[in-house]
């Protein structure tokens, strides 16, 4: 066994990465590369290297502290997660149907090294920004140890066999516009599913025994054994394409919602630190039998509301998931619980309930978007009242004015809290979701509800319009 | 083994099987379940205090009934594991089989 006895390089100079002065400077100088700035079109077209992260606001971002429970829908919370999916997919190898020289370039720019620094400086920052809350929101007593975690996940799996209607999916079923809806929820799924198992190859390397070979085994089932057309998000990509969406990497990066982006990139941030690889276990666990009902009712969902949808990939997840969720707990989490100990027991049990967290915060999140769009016609008609009291001096809230020019495309983005929209001149167009929107002329506009996920385009020669911010719509309006 | 859900937002006293349980929330640790009836004539410790010992050297839990206290320290030792999802999705497992599956 070699020994070091003493400090190999004494007296050296100690670097701080992690302090705010480095983060700050290398958060700034990542976002300075053009293949994050804002852009002219609300669909990424084939190049899975540009994703708008709006870098210009950066430097009004204090990412110091660490999200409070209610501030995960904030805007400072989108930006960290595009930002960290961004950093994460820096390890995915993407390349386009058809290349350009343009897009080459873009690709040699994605990949550099000096790209790759600054990811690493920011990258745990940032983590500790989004996911600090964890670690108060889910508590953990008592004396765990391997059969209270198998009891407590056999008891998750036979729950979910008997799963009833899930109400992400009746928010689907039940919004005005069902067919929108869905593609709302298939675009909030696409994050994961079109690089789907990539995070886990992150746990597939390195050597630790019969637990590899069992991951290993479902990974095989998601790449498709080898077979393209089999590989799980091939299958995927079969569902978004039958249902009238692009099927390229992050054509629809503008329209994720942040707790899609952050349920994923919480994947990555435990595959990717190999000290939480217990929680990894855990939270796999979690994820594939949650699947299991998932998968089911939305191949059935799917069917419903788009009679063309080829709703293979669900139907190839409600049943290998039956297989995987078994395999988990046999060949992973029973294995960990004997190699680890108390203390395994106790960061599997905080994987899981993890995921379970932001699995119900990202359902809810969805939910909330498909009925606000929903509710946009009836925010439009609101806004009239509330002009008026805002114009009569009844309410007094603090405004900006923007005067922009055609095809000025406002990124989307959310507001901590309510606003009013008021177009004064030209023509704006509100956008709620994809190809989903209000067209506003003058006198018109809406009321644009807090964490909501919105941008807009001036559709005239120019567009003057103002926004009061509200904070709380309700009161304003009572 | 048995699995028991419970919401950690209810008031403390739950009951499974006619045996009562409760939420401890000492100051220095995570809040763990454990039984709730006084060893002493059976009291409800869901109704007790968590105050100072009488010599001041550490907190106890006094039953509302005799005032007859127990260390924090002993009850987290004879805690039941627990588990609480965002404040309010509780989980605690008995060593036992029990046919109720929930507090109520």
């Amino acid at each position: 066994m070699q020994k070091h006895t003493k400090p190999v390089l004494a007296g050296a100079p100690k670097i701080d990465l992690s302090g705010m002065d480095a983060f700050k400077d290398c958060l700034l100088q990542f976002g300075n590369t053009p293949l994050f700035f804002d852009c002219e079109e609300w669909e990424t077209d084939e190049n899975p290297y540009r994703r708008t992260l709006r870098p210009h606001v950066f430097k009004y971002l204090d990412f110091s502290t660490t999200l409070d429970r209610d501030e995960l829908l904030h805007y400072t919370s989108l930006t960290a997660n595009r930002i960290l999916t961004t950093i994460y997919e820096l390890d995915f190898v993407f390349w386009p149907r058809h290349i350009t020289p343009e897009k080459l370039a873009d690709f040699h720019k994605f990949y550099s090294p000096e790209l790759r620094q600054l990811a690493a400086v920011i990258r745990p920052g940032l983590e500790r920004f989004v996911f600090g809350f964890l670690e108060s929101a889910v508590e953990i007593g008592g004396p765990w140890n391997a059969a209270s975690v198998i009891a407590l996940f056999e008891d998750f799996a036979g729950r979910a066999k008997k799963s009833g209607p899930l109400p992400m999916l009746q928010a689907v079923r039940n919004s005005a516009d069902p067919k929108h809806a869905l593609k709302t929820l298939l675009l909030q799924l696409a994050p994961d599913f079109l690089v789907e198992s990539s995070p886990m190859m992150r746990n597939v390397i390195g050597d630790y025994g019969e637990m590899q070979s069992a991951l290993f085994k479902i990974v095989i089932d998601e790449f498709g054994y080898g077979v393209h057309r089999t590989k799980h998000s091939t299958l995927f990509k079969a569902l978004l394409t039958s249902v009238g969406l692009g099927d390229d990497a992050h054509r629809y990066w503008q329209f994720y919602l942040t707790t899609s982006l952050m349920l994923n990139n919480y994947f990555n941030m435990i595959s990717l630190d190999h000290r939480k690889f217990f929680r990894y276990v855990g939270a796999i666990f979690c994820a594939e039998t949650s699947f299991i009902p998932l998968c089911a009712q939305m191949a059935a969902l799917c069917r419903e509301i788009h009679p063309d949808a080829d709703a293979t990939y669900f139907d190839e997840h409600a049943h290998i998931d039956v297989d995987h969720s078994r395999m988990v707990l046999e060949s992973l989490v029973k294995p960990a619980l004997s190699a680890g100990g108390d203390w395994a027991a106790s960061e599997i049990l905080r994987g899981f309930q993890e995921a379970l967290l932001l699995s119900e915060i990202s359902e809810a999140d969805i939910i909330a978007q498909i009925r606000w769009s929903d509710e946009n016609p009836a925010l439009k008609q609101l806004h009239t009242a509330l002009f008026a009291r805002i114009e009569s001096g009844q309410v007094v809230v603090p405004m900006q004015t923007f005067v922009e020019p055609r095809g000025e495309l406002s990124v989307t983005h959310v507001h901590d809290g309510d606003e009013l929209c008021h177009v004064s001149a030209g023509v704006l167009r509100f956008i709620n979701g994809h190809d989903r929107y209000e067209r506003m002329e003058p006198g018109q506009g809406i009321i644009i509800r807090r964490n909501r996920l919105h941008g807009a385009i001036v559709e005239t020669d120019e567009c003057t319009y103002h926004i009061y911010s509200l904070g709380d719509a309700k009161a304003c309006l009572s | 083994m048995s699995v028991i859900a419970f919401d950690a937002r209810r008031p403390r006293a739950s009951r499974v099987d006619g045996k009562r349980y409760a939420l401890l929330r000492a100051p220095t640790a995570a809040p763990v379940m454990i039984e709730s009836t006084c060893r002493h004539r059976g009291g409800p410790l869901d109704l007790g205090d968590v105050v100072c010992a009488a010599d001041g050297t550490r907190a106890v839990l006094q039953c509302p009934w005799h005032q007859r206290s127990q260390p924090l320290t002993t009850l987290l030792r004879q805690a039941l594991p627990t588990v609480i999802r965002d404040g309010a999705h509780g989980v605690f497992i008995l060593p036992f089989e029990t046919g109720d599956r929930s507090c109520k």
